[in-house]
């Protein structure tokens, strides 16, 4: 990092320090910045970071793209020991090779809620966040996953990434076990106004349970009754989803299976994907993943099968370069077989 | 050469075992814990409970990652050193959750919970004094007592 840019931070620090004086924990442990783990503040309980992804994409039969696909941002803030503020704000598919977005277009709120921490295991959420169904919806960010092509039964043409509304969340223990279960209501008809698109819910209501099975293993399981923003005079659509992951020694299996219907034209569909990561050396990773969808998807008929074989390498904790194949069959609409590859990184 | 090589594998893990040390998780005279468990310590330090029974914030504390007591302690309670546990703070600050506050010393470790309401944190028997209390024992496989000397 630049010196010029370091006293710059240091400078920001010290300024917000002497204007916030005095907070819930009794702390004297400096602000500062670590890499991968944004400006930490710890007085006023303040973080302030993000992540950068880069990718380029070649698909067979379409033209290739080099692409900034996220700028994001995250601030967290707990001015009170029992609240919690967070949001994320992202600069979304703004730049690229083929075609550029204007950045008031492609800035938006990808998250922003308060959390209020009711009990050491009871949490109340309010505001947009990331709807809990399975689990690769809610670690989307690039530098957290393995893959630059997110599996077909996590994408938001199957359901909305995001809940406006409230949620509650309870943890119990059983046996040194923990067992998480939430349950939340959406309006985002009504309260996303961060985001003019219309691809979101109108309203829904839903709930997940994860339960850890072992040290190293995880399951959960989702639901959720919604209708779709853009017709939300159609039939209500019900999702099932069932996940699992297991970890341990820097392999990993995770898996995630859906099912949605809905008695009218938006007919059902199910699908899953099984991914394996296997160390090769102490940073490179092999990925395989497997991938199934069968149904009326967005009113087209699929059943299609898609396969990623893939690198990812991590020198360091928050950087990540990841090359992928992905190839199928009636995968071309929704999954495209060809060369993906991206550069990752938290700061 | 086997059954000599076997044997003095043996005898290390033995002589391991019987010096096995604790180290004592630690919270000031005015912070309340309850209902002692590992997991309870485990979700405390992972960040996953935020508070405590009286409504007040956990603000646990980590020695450094290369610190001998640090590396005994996350190898006991998670079975993972703490750079396997990188992933995991990877996805919580995605959350918007920090990792533990990191402290230089054992001394500094019993100054800021002495000091702070509703600090957590380990210090080795040795270095235990009137200033903080004892909330949970968790005993490693360790031999520890030589860190006793180099001071807190």
């Amino acid at each position: 990092m630049s010196r010029r840019l370091q006293s710059g931070i240091t400078l920001l620090l010290a300024l917000g320090q002497s204007m916030w004086c005095c907070s819930w924990a009794d702390t004297s442990i400096p602000p500062s910045y670590h890499w991968g783990r944004g400006i930490s503040w710890p007085d006023a309980d303040f973080n302030l970071g993000g992540y950068i992804n880069v990718s380029y994409q070649y698909p067979e039969k379409k033209a290739n793209q080099l692409k900034l696909d996220e700028l994001s941002l995250f601030l967290t803030w707990s001015p009170h020991q029992r609240v919690r503020f967070f949001s994320e704000v992202e600069v979304d598919d703004w730049q690229s090779t083929r075609n550029s977005d204007s950045f008031a277009h492609a800035l938006r709120a990808e998250r922003l809620y308060v959390d209020l921490l009711a009990t050491e295991a009871a949490t109340v959420r309010f505001g947009k966040f990331l709807t809990p169904i399975g689990r690769w919806n809610v670690i989307h960010a690039a530098p957290l996953i393995w893959t630059s092509t997110r599996p077909l039964v996590t994408d938001e043409m199957l359901f909305s990434p995001h809940i406006n509304g409230v949620m509650l969340t309870q943890r119990w223990q059983f046996n040194e076990r923990n067992l998480d279960m939430s349950v939340y209501s959406d309006h985002s008809g009504r309260l996303n106004v961060f985001d003019s698109g219309t691809s979101g819910f109108d309203t829904g209501f839903g709930g997940r349970v994860n339960f850890d099975l072992s040290e190293t293993a995880q399951i959960g399981l989702s639901f959720i009754d919604f209708n779709n923003e853009i017709a939300p005079k159609a039939d209500r659509n019900d999702l099932l989803g069932v996940d699992f992951l297991w970890k341990k020694d820097g392999y990993e299996v995770a898996a995630e299976a859906i099912y949605r219907h809905a008695g009218d034209s938006q007919g059902q569909e199910k699908g899953l994907f099984v991914q394996g990561i296997a160390p090769l050396t102490e940073h490179l990773f092999g990925i395989a993943r497997y991938e199934y969808l069968i149904g009326t998807h967005h009113f087209i008929d699929l059943d299609t099968h898609v396969g990623v074989a893939g690198l990812a390498w991590r020198p360091y904790v928050p950087l990540v370069f990841k090359a992928e194949y992905r190839f199928g069959s009636q995968n071309g609409l929704v999954a495209p077989s060809g060369f993906f590859t991206s550069i990752s990184m938290f700061f | 050469m086997m059954n000599v090589r076997i044997l003095t594998l043996l005898l290390v893990m033995l002589s391991s075992q019987a010096r096995a040390d604790d180290i004592l998780v630690i919270t000031g005279h005015d912070t309340s814990f309850k209902n002692f468990s590992s997991k309870r310590v485990k979700n405390i330090f992972l960040r996953k409970t935020l508070l405590n029974e009286a409504g007040g914030g956990w603000i646990p504390l980590n020695l450094n990652a290369d610190d001998p007591i640090r590396l005994a302690f996350s190898r006991t309670l998670f079975n993972l050193p703490p750079e396997a546990l990188e992933p995991y703070w990877n996805e919580q600050y995605f959350q918007g959750i920090a990792p533990p506050y990191v402290v230089a010393s054992e001394e500094a470790m019993l100054r800021f919970v002495a000091g702070t309401r509703g600090a957590i944190g380990y210090i080795l028997p040795c270095h235990l004094d009137g200033r903080v209390k004892v909330v949970f024992k968790v005993t490693t496989k360790y031999d520890l007592k030589l860190y006793c000397n180099t001071g807190a």
